[in-house]
């Protein structure tokens, strides 16, 4: 859902050098509230998801079917669902599935599709042309129906979900770290560092890696966003993650079932996926306007 | 016996139906099969055919009386949502969701109306006779006219039963007419079926889609595969216009019909139109916006529509069994006390609660209240984890065990269940991992046996033969609670059952069913029911109807559907 | 490309068409009825052999019959293809009109408040995930309002003002779930990216206008890049179908596709991939095209 995003960090070229840009991130972040608070939510969620046990108030599988659909209360700050859950406990579990997903789908796609970015951007020639023939055929087609099939193929699990994200993203990742590859490939320290008898191995990895890092982490922040959507979506098409385990998106699809007679029942996790994606995009937005030297 | 008259008063109902179904009894078919996965369409409408809820008592206020008050208006158009056909022609048809589309436009040879009891009144024979066990003769009413023009003849009835008789048809209604060996026609007027073997179930069976006529012409003329997309050869009470896939199909009245209800001449609409919704939110949005006047509603929804002062509530009780089959072939479940042991685990009264919003009531058995060989007082097995684990801990499995269970992807009810049963295995130390597949591929994955359980609903069959026949008897249509490997079962159940089908005494046969059920729930647990499935119609006041708005199995029948003036 | 993944991906697909079709109660179809079934639909075959079959009709324009509906794929597809081009492309024209003048004021106040808020406004439809979005439109102003039809899906040919009307909803939520942030975004970037630029220091310091600058300089030069987003925005539209036509009761290719995957309808699947594939490297040929006609620099080479 955020491909846009992305879009714009393909064209985004590197920022300048380390320090320098360290400085004026932390500059962004502090000038502009509504990154700081994005910052906020977004740690405030790994958070909640590494300590969920912890701060959950409740065990988010225990039913208690007398006490089923109850509104907010004290006792159920969010109410319970159709089997007498706890809906807050069940959306702080539900953090740490979300982000679950979308942390390895995210990483796993970064890796790959880095790996064959540099392939195809270092070594070019065939290699390079197979490579981006089969990552053009993936990317012409619309990403939701790929991970659908993939997860009809194999299996409504968390894995498959998992899995069926990063396959789609991994095109991204390509082209993009093909792009930056290709523009620095060519720039005096690459060169001189080749001149000076440097493996391949060590220039990709100690000159050209940190130049292109930063627009990978841009596109990661977004692609995390997509991740969390794609969850989503896949859950209305029935092929989510299976029960028990509790997922915004699993948790919004059954509240929808109830969107008549207790529309608040989809307020919680609708905004528990709400608030995470917008965070995740502003943050992806700072993170951009910090690396552009000309935006100051 | 073996008559059955037109008229059916309340108070010789039951005797009524008894009578129908002694002499009649269907092969259940396997057309409807599995609750809401005869939709191919896709997951998400299984609710609609079967959302539960609703007290188990009262059938269908309002539409099931003739209404007086506010007279019938003759013409209007109306529309209403149904789940979607996958193919119309009914010989090549698939899913129990397309009757409620085809009855529309096809009548059967004998129709049975929504309490299972076969009507003359309804039928194309206008009366029939079992003339021995083995002979059945029925004759045609006379003037019945095909959409297409042409006439119902002995000759065409003939060719229908044969087409579905070949196998190069691949009609799933082959099975369930299968007893018929030869089939003669002495008149026009008339048709005899000789039957290879007695079967009391059979003459229901032709209220299913097995017994649907079509004009030969029509087919012939078509061919069968354009005939599913343009059924133009009923002789319904409504024409088919046009059909356009995942929205809607259009009908017309019927000029010619042959039907009358109370010296009016049906259908009283000119036009109806069947829309298709898959989730249920939307359709419901539609019933409240009067786009649709009629339409299924779920139990999150009922209480909303319930509260309506424009909209009420149709409620058919029991028209599916929500079950769960285990795998014979399986290390926990080859074991009768691991399977009786699962049976306890289930808690029935906490699923209807939280499924059906308490509306529904804890399965006894297989068959359901709608069913006439339905036994209230059937021994079952209730919640009792105590014993559930001392069960599985003699079969050999205490805690630590696993089970793997099927399911269908997509569908509230089913993920519901899974997760009632599974906090209730868990308190015992047994985890039950759960995987759900789409609809479509769910009875092949579990035919593969590597599944210890599937939760899978049974729709019910006009006659018990139909229900427990195809879900009990080793090799039945329904194999669910067979072993893969060998689709073997009990041979005393396989004994009782088929002595049952071939038994014309009522009682006998209803005493029979008493003992084969008792025998499938309890001593070989052979499913485990946990509790019934309502069906829900949601309709607008502006319209009313001279029949129930339920046929058989609690389908949507529209028919008599009028608005009032 | 994507056929043959696809075709490999369904080989690990559970279940058959045959199965998917008839196989609730496996046995009221006895084994010879199936694999006559099989045989008549190829599906008895290896898995290349039935795709390179699949491939040598293609050529001649046939895409087989679907196992499912018993029509060919083809007609089906005629049925489809215009009703979801509709409502993209409805989508596509009202995230461009929303996107527009946003992104203009939002490039103009770059770094304001108003920035903010209209980059906010396009990111909330993109958070929320699009069938809850789109239901509560629905509650919205179907039901609350009775602005819109709940259900029925109008065609352009039939009545182009009730094909509007039916298809403003589904548009809306297809636009503000993604479209119209993707399109504002990249509009707003370049113009910002525009206004930096030399010229329009020159212009500015000649004493033209502020509102002539951006208009007639600015927006003109951030076109370019824009142009490109909508390729991606297309294939993005094409892929949102399958929840959009879900919710709002579309009949078209989303749908389709959701129900033949269900169905392990094989060839009405190849079909829809084949389509959108094709549709999407149209799209931004297209793009690209359009990119050198309004790019003098590319024009000349």
């Amino acid at each position: 859902m955020t491909e846009n995003a992305v879009a714009d960090g393909w064209a985004t070229p590197p920022g300048g050098t380390k320090s320098k840009a360290r400085k004026r991130w932390a500059r962004h972040f502090l000038r502009s509230p509504v990154s700081l608070v994005s910052l906020l939510c977004v740690l405030g969620t790994v958070v909640l998801a590494l300590g969920a046990d912890a701060i959950a108030p409740q065990d988010p599988l225990v039913q208690d079917v007398r006490d089923r659909l109850a509104a907010p209360s004290w006792d159920h700050p969010f109410g319970t669902d159709a089997l007498g859950r706890d809906v807050l406990s069940r959306v702080i579990h539900g953090t740490r599935v979300s982000l679950t997903a979308a942390v390895s789908a995210v990483a796993l796609s970064a890796l790959l599709g880095v790996s064959l970015g540099i392939i195809a951007g270092y070594v070019g020639g065939l290699i390079d042309e197979a490579i981006m023939r089969i990552i053009d055929s993936v990317v012409a087609f619309p990403a939701i129906i790929l991970a659908l099939a993939f997860v009809t193929a194999f299996g409504a699990t968390l894995r498959s979900v998992i899995f069926a994200i990063t396959i789609v993203s991994v095109p991204l990742y390509a082209r993009l770290m093909r792009a930056q590859i290709l523009s620095v490939k060519e720039t005096d320290f690459v060169l001189a560092a080749r001149a000076m008898g440097a493996s391949p191995w060590r220039i990709m990895v100690r000159h050209m890696l940190p130049n292109v890092l930063a627009p990978i982490v841009v596109a990661a922040t977004l692609g995390m966003s997509y991740a969390i959507l794609a969850e989503a979506s896949l859950s209305f098409l029935g092929a989510g993650v299976q029960p028990p385990t509790p997922t915004w998106g699993g948790m919004l699809n059954d509240a929808a079932r109830y969107i008549h007679t207790n529309m608040y029942m989809t307020l919680f996790p609708g905004a528990a996926i709400f608030i995470l994606v917008l965070s995740l995009n502003y943050l992806g937005d700072t993170l951009q306007d910090a690396m552009d030297p000309r935006s100051s | 016996m073996e008559r059955t008259s037109d008229r059916t008063s309340p108070s010789r109902l039951t005797r009524r139906k008894v009578l129908g179904s002694a002499s009649v009894g269907a092969v259940g078919l396997a057309t409807a099969a599995i609750i809401g996965c005869g939709d191919d369409d896709d997951d998400v409408e299984p609710t609609q055919e079967t959302t539960p809820g609703q007290s188990p008592t009262a059938q269908t206020p309002g539409a099931d009386t003739p209404t007086k008050g506010p007279s019938i208006r003759t013409g209007g158009s109306i529309a209403a949502v149904v789940s979607e056909p996958a193919d119309l022609n009914p010989h090549t048809g698939i899913s129990g969701g397309e009757h409620q589309t085809l009855w529309l436009i096809h009548d059967n040879l004998i129709a049975y109306d929504e309490k299972s009891v076969p009507r003359e009144d309804l039928s194309l024979a206008k009366q029939w006779e079992v003339v021995s066990p083995t002979e059945i003769a029925l004759t045609l009413r006379d003037g019945v006219k095909f959409h297409d023009g042409t006439d119902l003849t002995a000759e065409v009835v003939k060719y229908n039963l044969e087409l579905i008789l070949d196998p190069a048809t691949a009609s799933v209604s082959r099975g369930q007419i299968s007893p018929i060996g030869s089939i003669e026609t002495p008149d026009a007027k008339t048709v005899v079926l000789k039957l290879t073997k007695p079967s009391a179930s059979l003459l229901l069976a032709l209220g299913d889609r097995g017994g649907m006529i079509v004009s030969r012409a029509s087919l012939e003329s078509k061919g069968l595969k354009d005939y599913a997309v343009a059924p133009t050869g009923g002789s319904g009470a409504f024409q088919f216009e046009n059909w356009v896939r995942n929205s809607n199909l259009k009908l017309k009245r019927n000029p010619n019909y042959w039907r009358t209800r109370d010296g009016q001449k049906l259908p009283h609409l000119d036009n109806l139109e069947l829309k298709f919704i898959p989730e249920a939110a939307v359709s419901l949005a539609a019933l409240q916006a009067s786009e649709i006047q009629i339409g299924p509603v779920s139990e999150e929804d009922l209480k909303i529509v319930e509260s309506a002062k424009d909209l009420s509530v149709n409620t058919f009780v029991g028209a599916s069994t929500l079950q769960i089959f285990m795998n014979r072939n399986s290390p926990v479940f080859k074991d009768p006390r691991a399977r009786q042991a699962l049976s306890y685990a289930v808690d029935r009264e906490s699923m209807v609660l939280a499924i059906t919003d308490g509306r529904s009531q804890p399965a006894l058995g297989p068959l359901t209240p709608a069913q006439w060989a339905f036994d209230p007082k059937l021994p079952a097995p209730s919640f009792d984890p105590k014993k559930a684990k001392q069960l599985f801990e003699a079969a050999g499995f205490g805690s630590g065990t696993t089970i793997k269970v099927l399911t269908y992807a997509g569908a509230e009810i089913y993920k519901r269940q899974v997760e009632l049963v599974q906090q209730s295995l868990r308190e015992i130390g047994i985890t039950m991992d759960a995987e759900f597949v789409q609809t479509g591929a769910v009875y092949a994955e579990y035919k593969k046996g590597t599944h210890d359980a599937a939760f899978s609903g049974f729709s019910i069959r006009a006659d018990p033969h139909g229900s427990l026949g195809e879900e009990f008897i080793s090799k039945g249509g329904f194999a669910w609670s067979q072993n893969p490997a060998t689709f073997e079962l009990e041979p005393d159940v396989d004994k009782l059952l088929t002595e049952a089908n071939q038994e014309y005494d009522l009682t006998k046969r209803t005493a029979l069913y008493r003992t084969a059920q008792d025998k499938i729930i309890n001593e070989y647990a052979m499913a485990v029911c946990m509790y019934y499935g309502n069906t829900y119609l949601g309709q607008n006041q502006s319209i009313g109807a001279t029949s129930s708005l339920f046929g058989g199995e609690g389908k949507p029948r529209l028919a008599e559907v009028y608005l009032k003036g | 490309m994507v056929t043959i993944m696809l075709f490999l991906l369904m080989s690990f697909v559970p279940g058959d068409p045959i199965t998917a079709r008839y196989g609730m109660d496996g046995s009221s179809l006895n084994a010879e009825q199936e694999a006559a079934l099989r045989k008549e639909y190829g599906l008895d075959q290896p898995l290349p052999v039935q795709y390179l079959s699949w491939v040598r009709a293609l050529i001649t324009g046939d895409l087989g019959d679907s196992i499912q509906q018993r029509r060919s794929v083809t007609t089906i597809l005629k049925e489809r293809i215009p009703v979801t081009l509709q409502i993209s492309g409805f989508a596509l024209l009202l995230s461009v009109v929303l996107a527009a003048p946003l992104g203009v004021i939002a490039a103009v106040k770059h770094n304001s408040v108003w920035d903010r808020l209209l980059s906010g406004f396009a990111l909330a439809g993109v958070a929320m995930p699009a069938f809850w979005l789109g239901l509560l439109l629905l509650i919205l102003f179907s039901v609350k309002l009775s602005w819109f039809p709940v259900t029925g899906f109008t065609r352009l040919t039939t009545d182009p003002l009730e094909a509007l009307r039916s298809s403003f909803l589904p548009a809306l939520t297809a636009a503000l779930g993604g479209t119209t942030a993707m399109i504002l975004r990249q509009l707003r970037a370049a113009l910002i990216d525009v206004m930096r630029q030399d010229y329009i220091r020159t212009a500015r310091a000649k004493g033209v206008r502020a509102r002539a600058v951006v208009v007639r300089h600015g927006v003109r030069n951030a076109m370019l890049p824009t142009v490109t987003v909508i390729g991606l925005a297309t294939a993005h539209l094409l892929g949102g179908s399958v929840v959009i036509e879900r919710v709002f009761n579309i009949p078209g290719m989303g749908r389709l596709i959701i129900d033949a995957m269900n169905a392990r309808d094989y060839p009405v699947v190849q079909g829809v991939v084949l389509v959108i594939t094709v549709f999407v490297v149209a799209i931004n040929l297209v793009t690209d095209l359009t990119y050198a006609y309004l790019d003098p620099r590319i024009r000349l080479r």
